[in-house]
């Protein structure tokens, strides 16, 4: 072990790569990994197999990613979560028992009977205040809780959706065209048409589609929306793409489409697939493989900390069936896990990791987006956690040949990216260097923290308004009228909004998921391995790491008190204060 | 938070603030005006509840506070139960519909609190960093919590015997009600307990002022309660009306010197620690009056104790005279051991002089007490006056003492290395041994049986005179010094330290001389039984011992370091005292019972890496060796068990002789000695827990079994236990290094008798497999033929790891240095030879059993570091020296007394 400080020579500690330890604590080693290997069994996740599904048939139509078999003792919540969790519930299930006595005879046709849902507890004001903004539902698309779809456009889009976008620009940026916006890189889309692929599935009393709307960011650097069509070109019937000239109520109920397929998406895809099951699968492995001394584990338990327990809670109690995910989002809980199985298909860790992703859809262009939080945000706190876990790599391993010989990390790694182990794509399948080491462990650190902070805190600021955004939509004949281009009169457009049910449950669980964490980013590296008696280099490591979000967070608090300041939408999701440490919700 | 909670707390704060003076102050007031009419509700319950409610009212100030915003949903659900009790009590009671209504709100107010709107995104208060003071005042409120909790627990196990003891007659307790109500008052104390202990963990400013807001205000109301209670109610101020006025006023104290300034606590610590010497000169100067007092004065002293004429009869004031002269040599010894601890100039050892006369206090408070409670002496006797004042100066002296040794001025790191070789003479440790269990006997016979002791000791004619209470309370108040003596003794055989026990043995050697000479002086035949002449033989024994011990002409070695005592009591009981216990009763070793003896020579080997010793100096002879291989706990070869072995390497020419403990596996289960002490005490279920819990555990058992290895010469044996190899290097120069070694077949032969898997899952199957067919006893037959036959060869290695560095240089390292659950890797420590052991002679069982081996014996090249508290990874192999040679003492005497037992292995052999 290398002592980059130099402050002595290597002192003796438990906490090594398996190569450099005694014979006998190998052996013991060896034994304890051989015992959590079936207390961490991996094994096939297929829910309709599962008794609460019973008479449905067969209705999951691609694989999920596997799962734990059976939670561990140790990996059981704490009783200071399930506190947090019957406090939480026992205010949101008040609150809905007020809601329901105090207002009896509401028929949810106006925003004051809307309100009203808020008995006890607070609702979301900015959502509240602006839900009709056309310029804040833009801005959900790269600051909001779902960040993870906007794309910028590499082909123009079909001549029915540019006529329609070319509209709006006219109106809202005279002389631009939309070939103008996408030659210049400002032309973006949200693609929904991957919810068709669970149509089946999907609840008869719900009205839902499959939308795609176009985004044009203009040189004052904000994004606005241009047109929404809520069916992909080939769709056989009517679909007319709605336009803000189409008339407000038509305008807003085609927001209202597409915020329901958006959060069907990013609670299926976004938030439950890209950071629980994934790092889940890569938790389950690590402690298939990796002795619970060894130093990598000992970085990243932390970070795994609650979450297979949240996710097992969740495959019993929030994903089955009338389940809060069945009543509350459009898709049903089978619409969702079949789009996360949909999407799992192709899913890459390599291409998800935060550069290539922000590349990938072009939201890497400061120049084009200058406000684009999220990716500031997220590009700041996996820069220091990359410089973390480089610093870590030296100090663990003295070359590079001794992490091709470390053969817990290899195997781990092999078991994450095999097809016959968890078969999680782009996760390299062996480290060759501790640059590549290094840049893994960042990714994961940054997954199971920050980017889950990024799709979870916001949940409540968006969905506690149902109106803001409804995750399930009333069928009515508006939905018609509103495809085929007629007008739509404003009382049609309250009767298709989320019903006092609906709405409650919506918010319920948007509250619920979006409680504040006790264990912050900043309590990064709280394991016995960083103490600075067991290895002054690496403890010194975390604590420059720590040093480094505070600066973040001090960065982004002055920046947040600018834009209250001005009136504008603060971004904290990413605070490292804020930034849950684990999957623990 | 809201402006309306905000208000609701302040109402709710003045409220109770309000009933509780009312209840402390007025309770009468407030009984005549509830409209009830229960003969059981009197002043003393009502002002029992004034605590609660001003500690109620604490915390609801402390909720007001921003900085704890982490804690308001636990206050408040604190107090939502204390109102709903509350009203439980008010509908019990019938009270008036406003109060209930008034309960009710403020339940309600604080049940709106805790299901309130969560904040989201707002960011979490950090808490700052834990001030300087925050171990001392840890370590304060670890005593408070300790007290409530034996509050808590005395309330709840003798609710009504604590009640008459501290309100007598007057309450009326007795019924069911006032025991659910003190019951009550217990789960308070327990509360406060909890509170305390919680407190312990708190890290900001914020934080700590607020808790000691909360504690002062319910101390300070507790001790007046009490006063008031006492004033008001023509209660006499018994000690145990002071046990509650008294604590409760100094933890308020305590608490509120914090509040106002929590720098106070170093200063004062500051403060005793340099006036400890004047207060141990004190000490000294008033154990000296004490001394001419009760030794030249004890004439007169009986005079003015016993002032009645005619009671006691004249001829019996002689015995008075005599018990209260033998005080004096006893004085004499507190006298110089005050002495000893005033001229040393050792950090370390004014810690450990400390303890000792905690000890004396504390026992001495003891006999006090026990004293009020179980000896009756007329009211003439002068005693009913001195006992408070020896209350009160053990009191004194025992929280003085307290302080300082809670509170040392050096800290875990510090010293680390002081290269202690033992220069004692084995017989001197022998002394000290025994002398310890004769005087912690004779502490705890005349503090438990003075009566039946004074029966004892004096003639039949002179037992029904009246003067026995006199007798026996004179003989309890020797109980501290015997105590004292005792521990000093333990002391004295623990340390390594020329200066420490020579000066020691010299001290024992005067005041047990003074002890003689007085009880001769003070003999009557007509007065005492002739056999307690044996009392004063035997202390006329060890005195001569003693005086011989201090004259012994030595040489010390040159890496002694400085001079002091050490002294590991504590950890020596717990440790200690089960091998003790078992040794004695089984009269055969704790453990490693079955075992082989071999004796042979050891080659030494050429390595330049290794300092130079004398011990170890090549050569025309060889060295001597002499091994015992045994097994752990299992008399079955075959089972699954560590195996030990022992190697005493000697020189023919010298006495020098190199001793080392070795057993299978690199490292063990525990780190120090506290963990090998609760290890020790842990039974076997719960031992079999934690090896399924602890995955640590379990590999330590993976590294140490070994399932019927083919031969004990086919193992490898470590010391795990780090030590220092003291020797002069290429420069010339003496230096100390941290060693570990091990004994390895010579050969790269693979280990025997590793566990297989179902063993390393469940390491606690000891017994042997159904498919094992060899003897019990097959490893010491396999050794016997093996050595007839040829010859076994064991290389012995050595890891050699850096110098102790000093703690001003660097970062704090000393403990991962010597932690015994974890080896040190071969990558970085490579192993060294040191000489190969070539045992060709199998010893006879009787001479195997009788062998001791002595960690202690380091020949000049092994030594062991000292350690600075009992947690201190160091702390084990210090400790281990200690308990060995303790349990190979009393083995060894005990063979020597009564032969060995008959469970020894003998029933092994063929």
């Amino acid at each position: 072990m290398s002592d980059p400080t130099g402050r002595g020579p290597a002192r003796p500690s438990r906490y090594r790569i398996p190569q450099y330890c005694s014979s006998d604590r190998r052996r013991g080693r060896a034994a304890t990994i051989r015992q959590r290997r079936d207390a961490y069994a991996l094994t096939q996740w297929h829910p309709p197999t599962e008794p609460m599904w019973e008479g449905f048939g067969d209705w999951l139509r691609f694989p999920l990613p596997l799962k734990l078999a059976g939670l561990p003792p140790e990996e059981t919540f704490s009783w200071r979560k399930w506190g947090q969790f019957i406090q939480n519930q026992t205010a949101t299930k008040v609150n809905q028992a007020l809601s329901a006595l105090l207002n009896p005879r509401a028929k949810m046709e106006s925003y004051r009977e809307y309100a009203r849902l808020f008995e006890s507890i607070r609702p979301p004001a900015f959502a509240a205040e602006r839900w009709r903004s056309d310029l804040d539902f833009a801005e959900q698309r790269i600051n909001g809780c779902n960040p993870m779809t906007l794309t910028r456009c590499a082909d123009l889009p079909d001549d029915a959706l540019c006529r329609a976008a070319d509209d709006t620009l006219s109106t809202l940026a005279p002389g631009w065209t939309v070939h103008k916006a996408y030659s210049q890189g400002r032309l973006f889309a949200c693609d929904y048409s991957a919810v068709r692929l669970v149509e089946a599935v999907i609840p008869v009393h719900v009205a839902w589609s499959a939308p795609t709307a176009l985004f044009f960011a203009g040189p004052d650097g904000a994004l606005r929306p241009l047109a929404i069509r809520l069916w992909p070109a080939d769709h056989s019937g009517a679909n007319q793409p709605v336009t803000p000239h189409s008339g407000p109520a038509n305008w807003a109920l085609a927001k209202s489409h597409f915020q329901m397929a958006d959060g069907a998406y990013h609670e299926a895809v976004s938030h439950l697939l890209d950071t629980h099951l994934v790092i889940e699968l890569i938790a389950v492995c690590a402690h298939r493989h990796l002795h619970p001394d060894h130093p990598i584990i000992q970085l990243l338990a932390p970070h795994f900390r609650d979450n297979l327990a949240i996710d097992a809670l969740a495959r019993t109690s929030l994903l089955n069936k009338d389940g809060p995910i069945d009543r509350a989002i459009g898709v049903g809980a089978r619409g969702a896990l079949n789009l996360v199985g949909a999407i799992w298909e192709h899913w890459d860790f390599k291409r998800m990791s935060l550069d290539e992703d922000l590349a990938r859809r072009g939201l890497d262009d400061r120049e084009v987006l200058p406000f684009c939080w999220y990716r500031e945000d997220a590009t700041a706190l996996v820069g220091a956690t990359r410089q973390l876990t480089h610093a870590l790599a030296h100090v663990w391993y003295p070359d590079d040949a001794a992490v091709a010989a470390d053969w817990e990390v290899q195997g781990w790694a092999a078991e994450v990216a095999s097809r016959q182990g968890a078969a999680l794509s782009g996760f390299p399948s062996a480290f060759a260097t501790r640059a590549e080491l290094g840049r893994t462990l960042a990714e994961i650190l940054f997954r199971a923290s920050a980017q889950h902070a990024a799709v979870n805190n916001g949940q409540y600021d968006r969905y506690g308004w149902p109106l803001y955004s409804p995750t399930s939509l009333r069928v009515t004949q508006a939905n018609l009228d509103l495809v085929v281009g007629r007008p739509i009169a404003e009382i049609d457009f309250w009767r298709t909004m989320p019903g006092r049910a609906q709405s409650l449950g919506q918010l319920n669980m948007a509250r619920v998921l979006s409680a504040p964490t006790y264990t912050s980013l900043i309590r990064t590296g709280d394991s016995p391995a960083f103490h600075p008696d067991v290895e002054p280099a690496a403890a010194d490591a975390v604590q420059t790491y720590r040093q480094r979000l505070a600066t973040v967070s001090e960065t982004l608090r002055r920046r947040n008190v600018q834009l209250a300041s001005a009136g504008e939408a603060t971004y904290t999701y990413l605070d490292p204060y804020n930034v849950s440490r684990s999957i623990e919700i | 938070m809201s402006r309306f909670l905000r208000l609701v707390w302040l109402a709710q704060a003045m409220l109770l603030l309000f009933v509780g003076g009312v209840l402390a102050f007025r309770p009468l007031a407030l009984i005549e005006k509830l409209p009830v009419d229960r003969p059981d509700l009197d002043i003393e319950l009502a002002q029992l509840f004034a605590p609660l409610a001003l500690g109620l009212a604490a915390l609801t100030l402390m909720v007001l506070r921003p900085a704890f915003s982490w804690l308001r949903e636990s206050l408040c659900t604190a107090f939502v139960a204390s109102w709903l009790i509350g009203l439980a009590i008010a509908l019990w009671f019938g009270a008036p519909l406003p109060i209930k209504v008034c309960i009710a709100a403020f339940a309600i107010a604080n049940l709106a609190y805790l299901i309130r709107p969560a904040p989201s995104a707002t960011p979490l208060s950090v808490r700052p960093s834990a001030s300087d003071e925050a171990p001392m005042l840890g370590r304060i409120w670890a005593i408070q919590a300790f007290y409530y909790a034996v509050c808590g627990v005395l309330l709840l196990s003798s609710t009504g015997w604590v009640v008459s003891q501290l309100f007598g007659s007057q309450a009326d307790l007795s019924g069911e009600f006032g025991t659910q109500v003190l019951h009550a008052t217990a789960s308070l104390y327990f509360a406060m307990a909890l509170i305390s202990h919680h407190a312990i963990g708190a890290q900001s400013d914020e934080t700590w002022r607020s808790y000691c807001q909360a504690f002062l205000v319910a101390q300070w109301a507790t001790a007046l309660a009490m006063t008031v209670a006492i004033l008001s109610s023509d209660l006499a101020l018994t000690t145990w009306r002071v046990s509650v006025i008294l604590p409760n006023a100094l933890l308020g104290l305590v608490n509120t010197l914090t509040l106002y300034d929590r720098r106070w606590i170093r200063r004062f610590i500051a403060l005793v620690r340099r006036s400890l010497d004047l207060w141990w000169v004190c000490q000294a100067a008033l154990l000296a009056i004490v001394f001419a007092v009760t030794w030249i004065g004890a004439g007169w002293l009986t005079d003015e104790m016993l002032p009645g004429r005619d009671y006691p009869p004249a001829d019996q004031r002689e015995l008075a005279e005599d018990s209260i002269r033998l005080v004096g040599p006893l004085a004499l010894a507190l006298f110089g051991l005050t002495v000893m601890a005033i001229l040393s100039r050792d950090r370390r050892s004014r810690h450990d002089f400390a303890l000792l006369f905690v000890i004396g206090g504390g026992v001495s408070i003891a006999c006090r007490l026990l004293d009020r409670t179980h000896i009756v002496f007329p009211d003439e006797f002068f005693f009913h006056v001195t006992t408070p004042v020896v209350l009160a100066l053990s009191v004194v002296i025992a929280i003085a003492n307290l302080l300082v040794w809670l509170f040392p001025d050096w800290e875990t790191g510090d010293e680390l290395y002081r290269g202690a070789a033992d220069t004692k003479p084995r017989w001197v440790y022998r002394v000290c041994f025994w002398q310890t269990v004769f005087f912690a006997l004779l502490a705890v016979a005349v503090a438990v049986w003075p009566g039946w002791l004074s029966t004892m000791l004096l003639r039949t004619d002179h037992r029904e005179t009246g003067v026995e209470p006199l007798v026996a309370t004179t003989l309890r108040g020797t109980a501290p010094f015997w105590a004292v003596m005792a521990a000093t003794s333990a002391f004295t055989a623990g340390s390594a330290h020329e200066w420490s026990w020579r000066g020691l043995c010299r001290w024992f050697a005067v005041w047990q001389g003074a002890f003689v000479i007085t009880f001769v002086y003070v003999f009557d035949s007509e007065h005492y039984e002739q056999w307690t002449l044996a009392w004063p033989t035997i202390v006329a024994a060890l005195a001569l011992t003693n005086a011989s011990a201090a004259r012994i002409p030595l040489r010390v070695n040159d890496l002694a370091g400085q001079p002091r005592p050490s002294g590991w009591l504590s950890t020596d009981l717990g440790s200690g005292l089960p091998l003790f216990g078992s040794t004695l009763f089984r009269r055969t070793r704790a453990y490693h019972r079955v075992g082989v003896g071999a004796t042979g020579t050891f080659e030494l080997a050429d390595t330049p890496a290794l300092p130079r010793t004398a011990f170890f100096a090549a050569g025309p002879e060889r060295l001597l060796c002499t091994v015992r291989f045994s097994n752990e706990t299992q008399p079955d070869d075959a089972a699954l068990d560590a195996r030990g072995c022992a190697l005493s390497l000697s020189s023919p020419s010298s006495t020098e002789r190199m001793d080392l403990l070795m057993a299978t596996g690199a490292f063990g289960h525990v780190a120090n000695a506290a963990q090998a002490m609760a290890l020790r005490w842990t039974p076997g279920w719960l031992r079999t827990r934690w090896l399924k819990k602890s995955y640590a555990a379990r590999e330590a058992s993976i590294a140490m079994l070994r399932r019927a290895p083919a031969s004990f010469a086919a193992l490898h044996y470590h010391t795990r236990l780090v030590r220092l190899w003291v020797g002069t290097n290429a420069d010339d120069e003496t230096v100390g290094l941290r060693c570990r070694m091990r004994l390895i077949p010579d050969g790269d032969a693979v280990e025997s008798g590793l566990p297989a898997p179902p063993d390393e899952d469940a390491p606690w199957n000891v017994k042997r497999l159904p498919t094992e067919a060899r003897p019990k006893n097959y490893l010491h037959t396999e050794l016997a033929s093996r050595l007839n036959s040829g010859e076994a060869r064991l290389r012995l290695q050595t890891q050699l790891g850096p110098a102790p560095r000093d703690r001003a240089s660097s970062v704090d390292d000393a403990g991962a240095w010597y932690d015994a659950t974890v080896g040190w890797d071969e990558a970085d420590f490579p192993w060294h030879d040191v000489g190969t052991v070539v045992l060709t002679e199998i010893l006879p069982p009787q001479a195997t059993e009788c062998l001791f081996f002595d960690p202690g014996n380091g020949g000049g090249v092994i030594a062991t570091p000292r350690s600075a508290t009992w947690s201190d990874e160091r702390s084990l192999a210090e400790a281990q020296v200690r308990a060995v040679r303790m349990v190979g003492e009393l083995r060894l005497t005990l063979y020597r007394l009564l032969g060995r037992s008959p469970e020894a292995p003998r029933g092994r052999l063929p």
